[in-house]
């Protein structure tokens, strides 16, 4: 018994919440987690040591340092086991540690980490299920260095060994470790060190500096204005402060518009030293550019207009500068906000500053002639200027950090004027973006023809980024993955280090920041060698279609995206498009199902507006990447427009190829930015893009308006109102087919899926328009273009929607359904004669019977030879259940194969051929079986709903034992025999099972006759003319 | 140095006492142009004359106040910005005491943009009104031709001191000038006029209504003096405050003893002082006493004469 329950058992619940026994109750899990890992032999302790940054005296106390609070700090007991991979939702409501509870189930459920399959390992160790450790504790007792990993099924992973794995980890751990001591570096401290700032000072006691001279000053000090009157004053008193005269302050007015500079004039009336430059107003670069051309001094330091110096700022810089002879210097600050006093005061290199600026301008002196080598300030850049300077000089010469106060800073946070308030702190991604990648290399790197290279920067994301990556690596092209892991936690940065080990393809680097979408891909696009740069995110599964989306990148086109799937089941994005009178990109078809953008073929666009876009790598390098300013929005917009700047328009298309899907997984709700608004806003304005509403009307629709949409606190966005085309699809009308499936992959491997997909194929070829909705998409905003709503009634109650046409057909679940909901709909189909009969008469609601059938078109007798494949055959998911039927194969003792999910834990892994089939498969699956098992959940079974498996089986001309339902036989003529308990079915494979059935010309006839009467195509008929009744 | 004066005067009579004749007199010596502009109705040719024949004169109705006329006054010069100084000033005070000449030079090198005869922190720092210099670079400024553009006629007196005396300097340090003072005070100014501005602080809460009479001492106690009322003895410090306020002799607002103040001052300047007395008489009635203050000189006693020092 678990401990859980004993405690349960034992402990009434008001007891348990009690302090003191809460404290027992922990200590007790505490106890067995210690007790679990330390038998199971599978804890590392040189690899947590290597973590902790300690040792311990033995292998119990390092558990017991893990338990209690190692895994809190998001350490890993063994390179093999990531605390945060290993699926929450197996130990989440735990107390118990999740190494502990991984170890303690023995089948092999749950991955600990991305390269390891347990089940793998099970299949060839299967007295590993015996072990105190579980698989994965018989894995680290009996593995060498050289020993393989067991490679986690449906993956293309190359072997790795245990040795290479752990090395590889260790390597990644250093390498985390150095990067966060350089992010962890102590920036800003509280307290100054009073024994440094007096060393300084005694040191330069003896130093004379030049005496004052007003026509050659020492040092210049840069001063840039820009309607800062009062403040300025300030700043200035406090260099006429100065003990040490021999400066010139000049004075940039960087075209004031209040007084600053009749402000000027009085300062420099009274001090000749002080030079005063009227300029228009160009910003801050441009200003300080200018004083520095003007100045005359030796140094140059810079001040802000909000800014004072302390009196001996310039004297103790000065008296250092020269002693030592030093290029460039600076001083501590102390910044204070409210009650609050803190010191920028840190001695730190070039690799400190690319992860964040330590140095503040106000106290740095630098030599004049390095500040004309590195060309004075950036004046492309609005904020973050200083830091880009600092960055350039230290690419030039060593900063020395003096300790001393040289400034002091006091926040005034209702100053509204200041840059910091004005402009994004996104600038200062721009200003990283320019040291941290190596754009000239990327520009005129040789790159290798042909080779798409994915960036994708993933911030924590380790299961969705795997996922993606993973989803990338199935594709043989000439491939190359770049991870720029953007700042990670320890344990995700290992788990995407290990991917490197296990595909060649695959590379990580790490930015030990969180840099940032934009800024992270740029960082990542620095390493890639291919032709072609495929940027993506961790939260997009892009599982197919690379070649299409490479082949579609034409001479004519700058970008292409594949068509992005939302997790509605519906469009996220077909990119964008331009309209007139409106200043932002306005998304097409966004909302719309799929089948809407389908027909459209492959979509001219402006541009695509998801994080994930093909271009020439080069060309991408040539524009400087993403748009670090970009904050969540609008990135793939903004590459392209400037892309297209490059091309020329007539070679700067945008396309998104309609066929390739690419879906949004795992992605939280993001308000878009108001600084996102202004700088797509200011993009798209310079662009100007030719506006083109063609989109809609190919998938036959008109634009008729535009609305807004909020989102976010500050943020209006437009979105188009569409309306149908009628004159366009003549008397069609539209249907949009409602089922239980998940948007995503998985849903698509629902039997619900292909069903509504084969639905709608039919009621095509009857002439009409169909989509289909998918759970998550039962209030798609769009779905008031719809005619008809078709409600496949599976797991969900589904409303029915006014205005229009609501038919539901009943084919699964027929329990769930009740008699208000039927009320609700036009008209009702049941899949199930008896339930329709007896459920209408009860309710009084008319359930006319419409039987599930099968797609005629796939499922044919052609597929394959008889008994060439499986032979017994079951495909279906277990649902959690051990159900019936593979059980009693399971008792017969016959060669079962199992094709579906969650099996693990029933099934030997042998008879689990593969989680998923596609629907291609199934015919010849069903056609080449020697039988395939089918069962009914219960109420089915009862009501006389048989499923659609038995349609298709029997169209296929495969031979089934299904459970018993009265009826079956002159449904499905001889190829469906019946039996009664689990019992008759192992009796009846215990024998030939051949025997129960005809020959096959009669099962081959009895197929085609199941097609003429069970196909979709006979079921679309009839609910045409049942609409048709309806609608006229 | 080119300096332009603009006087604000009034009289309840239409006359022009002889302490402003003296006073135009004074400016001559260094003004390139000297204005008054009169708020009183002056229709004898003769008072006329006396003003005409040292200045230009400029009428106009009685409203506004002082800060009325100086910005119409201001406002009839077309380009303010030629002269080296701006003086606008009024007819409240008896003076100069020193040549208007050794003002100007001492504060030609004092790093400040605009500047009175003295300033006072008197509800929050601000130059007293009643004499106010400005540099050209002020003139030219958006703040100073904002704040007399967007002047109107104000004629209640506790307002126009809020809005436009206090309002004239926070306007200019808004816009990021300096602003400063002729007279500084020293250190024995400052701890004579802390004893004097609680002697007044006594004087003055009795006259609150009962119930916060005792709570309103601490408080006017510890309020910022005028400098003007509470030094005004300062004067007789070889000039050293400049000017002295007819306000400060009519009212002895400080209760110190302003008889014995203009004892001093007759002996110590007879000029400028002849025909005080007379004006202060023929004028008496026109400016009664103010809610909430006492009128007319106090008398001492010796040993109240030796703890405030005034005019001694």
């Amino acid at each position: 018994m678990k401990l859980g329950a004993v405690v349960r058992t034992l402990v009434p619940p008001r007891a348990r919440t009690a302090p003191g026994a809460r404290q027992a109750l922990t200590h007790a899990r505490e106890a067995l987690a210690v007790s679990t890992i330390s038998a199971s032999g599978a804890f590392d302790r040189e690899w947590y040591e290597l973590q902790r940054g300690r040792t311990f005296g033995s292998d119990l106390t390092a558990v017991v340092d893990y338990v209690r609070s190692g895994r809190g700090r998001g350490l890993s007991p063994t390179p093999l086991f990531e605390p945060e991979w290993f699926d929450r939702k197996r130990w989440s409501g735990r107390s118990l540690d999740p190494f502990a509870v991984f170890l303690r189930r023995r089948k092999g459920q749950g991955r600990p980490h991305p390269l390891f399959d347990p089940i793998e390992h099970l299949r060839s160790h299967p007295d590993a299920r015996d072990h105190r450790g579980g698989p994965l504790g018989h894995f680290l007792a009996t593995a060498t260095p050289d020993t393989p990993l067991p490679r986690p099924r449906g993956t293309a992973y190359a072997p790795v060994t245990y040795g290479q794995l752990r090395s590889g980890a260790l390597r990644t751990l250093r390498t985390w470790q150095e990067q966060e001591a350089l992010r962890r570096a102590p920036r800003r401290v509280d307290v100054m060190p009073a024994q440094q700032q007096q060393g300084l000072l005694d040191e330069i006691a003896g130093v004379r500096l030049a005496p004052a001279d007003i026509e050659q000053p020492l040092v210049s000090i840069v001063v840039p204005t820009w309607n800062r009157a009062v403040s300025l004053r300030r700043a200035v008193l406090s260099v006429q402060a100065q003990t040490y005269g021999g400066w010139e302050l000049v004075v940039v007015d960087d075209g004031s518009t209040d007084d600053t500079p009749h402000v000027l004039r009085g300062l420099s009336t009274f001090d000749p030293r002080i030079r005063v430059i009227q300029g228009e107003h160009a910003g801050v670069s441009r200003a300080r550019n200018t004083a520095i051309a003007a100045a005359r001094g030796r140094y140059v330091a810079f001040l802000d207009s909000d800014n004072t110096w302390e009196p001996d700022f310039l004297r103790v810089t000065l008296s250092a500068m020269e002693h030592r002879g030093l290029d460039a210097a600076y001083t501590a600050m102390e910044l204070r906000d409210g009650g609050r006093t803190t010191f920028r005061a840190f001695d730190g290199g070039r690799s400190h500053l690319l992860v964040g600026n330590h140095i503040d301008l106000n106290v740095l002196v630098v030599r004049a002639d390095l500040l004309a080598r590195v060309g004075g300030f950036a004046e492309d850049l609005r904020r973050t200027v200083d830091y880009d300077l600092v960055l350039r000089l230290s690419e030039v010469c060593e900063l020395t950090y003096l300790p001393y106060v040289g400034a002091i800073y006091t926040e005034d946070r209702d100053d509204t004027s200041r840059i910091s308030v004005r402009e994004p702190l996104t600038w200062d991604y721009v200003v990283r973006s320019r040291h941290l990648v190596d754009w000239r290399r990327a520009r005129e790197l040789d790159r290798v023809p042909g080779r798409v290279s994915a960036v994708i920067a993933v911030h924590d994301q380790a299961a969705d980024a795997v996922r993606a990556i993973e989803g990338l690596l199935q594709w043989d092209g000439d491939l190359e993955v770049v991870i720029l892991d953007n700042g990670s936690r320890r344990s995700v940065s290992l788990v995407l280090a290990a991917l490197e080990l296990a595909d060649p393809r695959v590379h990580w680097h790490r930015a030990p920041t969180h840099l940032g979408f934009a800024l992270g891909t740029n960082v990542g696009l620095g390493h890639t060698t291919g032709e072609f740069v495929l940027i993506t995110d961790p939260h997009l599964l892009l599982r197919s279609g690379l070649a299409e989306l490479r082949a579609a990148l034409d001479d004519r086109t700058a970008v292409v995206a594949p068509l992005v799937i939302g997790m509605q089941g519906t469009v996220v994005s077909a990119g964008v498009t331009a309209v007139d009178g409106v200043d932002l990109p306005m998304p097409v078809l966004r909302d719309h199902p799929r089948e809407d953008v389908s027909r459209s073929g492959a979509l001219d666009v402006v541009a695509p507006d998801e994080r994930i876009m093909l271009a020439r790598a080069a060309e991408v390098a040539a524009v400087g990447g993403l748009q670090p300013l970009l904050l969540n929005d609008w990135h793939a917009v903004d590459l392209t427009l400037r892309l297209r700047e490059l091309r020329g328009a007539d070679a700067g298309a945008a396309s998104v190829v309609t066929s390739v899907r690419a879906w949004v997984v795992g992605r939280p709700e993001q308000a878009t930015h108001p600084h996102d608004v202004t700088v797509i806003r200011e993009a798209w304005r310079r662009a100007a893009p030719r506006s083109d509403t063609s989109a809609w009307e190919r998938a036959g629709l008109r634009l008729a308006h535009v609305r807004s949409v909020q989102r976010g606190p500050d943020v209006l966005l437009p979105a188009p109102v569409t309306v149908r085309e009628r004159e366009r699809d003549g008397q069609a009308l539209r249907w949009a087919l409602q089922i239980a499936a998940p948007s995503g992959p998985r849903g698509e491997q629902w039997g619900d899926w292909h069903f509504a997909q084969s639905l709608a194929a039919a009621l095509r070829r009857c002439g009409q328009d169909a989509v289909v909705d998918l759970r998550e998409a039962v209030d798609r905003g769009t779905g008031y273009l719809d005619d008809v709503r078709l409600v496949i009634r599976g797991l969900d109650r589904v409303l029915a929607v006014p205005g229009q046409l609501n038919l539901m057909w009943v084919i699964s679940h027929p329990d769930q359904v009740t008699a208000d909901e039927l009320r609700g709909y036009d008209r009702v189909f049941a899949a199930g004669e008896r339930w329709a009969r007896d459920a209408g008469a009860r309710w009084a609601v008319p359930i006319e019977p419409m039987l599930q059938c099968t797609d005629a078109t796939l499922f044919v007798p052609t597929a394959a030879a008889p008994d060439s494949g499986d032979a017994v055959l079951f495909v279906g998911n277990s649902r959690n259940i051990y159900r019936s039927a593979v059980r009693a194969a399971v008792d017969a003792g016959v060669d079962l194969a199992v094709y579906g999910s969650m099996w693990d834990q029933y099934l030997e892994p042998r008879m689990v051929r593969s989680s998923a089939v596609p629907n291609s498969a199934l015919p010849a699956m069903y056609r080449g079986a020697g039988v395939v098992l089918n069962d009914h959940w219960d109420d089915m079974r009862r009501e006389g709903f048989w499923s659609n498996r038995l349609f298709d089986v029997a169209a296929a001309g495969g031979r089934v034992l299904s459970d018993h339902i009265e009826g079956t036989t002159t449904v499905f003529g001889p190829s469906v025999v019946t039996w009664r308990s689990p019992e008759h079915l192992t009796e009846l494979l215990r024998q030939p099972v051949r025997e129960l059935f005809p020959d096959d010309a009669t099962i081959v006839a009895n197929a085609e006759q199941v097609a003429v009467d069970h196909s979709f195509d006979a079921r679309a008929r009839r609910l045409v003319e049942v609409a048709r009744e309806r609608l006229g | 140095m080119r300096t332009l004066v603009v006087m604000a005067h009034y009289d309840p009579h239409g006359l022009v006492a002889p302490h402003v004749l003296r006073q135009l007199d004074a400016w001559r010596e260094v003004a390139d142009r000297l204005m008054v502009v009169s708020a009183a109705d002056i229709t004898d040719p003769e008072v006329i004359a006396s003003v005409t024949s040292r200045a230009e004169l400029v009428q106009r109705d009685n409203e506004g106040y002082d800060f009325y006329s100086y910005k119409l006054g201001l406002a009839s010069v077309d380009d303010l910005s030629s002269y080296d100084l701006v003086v606008i000033c009024n007819d409240s005070y008896i003076g100069p005491l020193v040549p208007w000449s050794t003002v100007i030079d001492a504060m030609a090198h004092r790093q400040v943009d605009a500047w009175g005869l003295t300033e006072t922190m008197r509800r929050r720092r601000h130059v007293q009104s009643y004499f106010y210099a400005f540099r050209p670079w002020v003139v030219a400024s958006r703040g100073f031709q904002r704040f007399w553009g967007d002047m109107t006629v104000v004629s209640d007196r506790t307002l126009v001191i809020r809005v436009y005396e206090l309002g004239l300097s926070r306007a200019l340090l808004d816009a990021g000038f300096e602003i400063g003072s002729y007279y500084t005070e020293n250190e024995r100014d400052r701890r004579d006029a802390r004893i004097r501005q609680v002697w007044w602080a006594v004087h003055r809460a009795p006259l609150r209504p009962k119930g916060k009479r005792l709570s309103s001492l601490p408080r006017f106690a510890r309020e910022p003096w005028n400098p003007m009322s509470a030094l005004a003895d300062r004067a007789l410090d070889g000039g050293r405050l400049p000017v002295v306020k007819i306000d400060t002799l009519r009212y002895d607002p400080y209760r110190l003893g302003s008889g014995v103040l203009l004892d001093a001052l007759e002996r110590e300047y007879p000029a400028q002082f002849e025909g005080v007395r007379d004006f202060l008489a023929r004028t008496g009635s026109a400016y009664p006493g103010r809610e909430g203050e006492l009128v007319g000189a106090a008398s001492l006693n010796p040993a109240a004469r030796r703890l405030l020092g005034y005019a001694s």
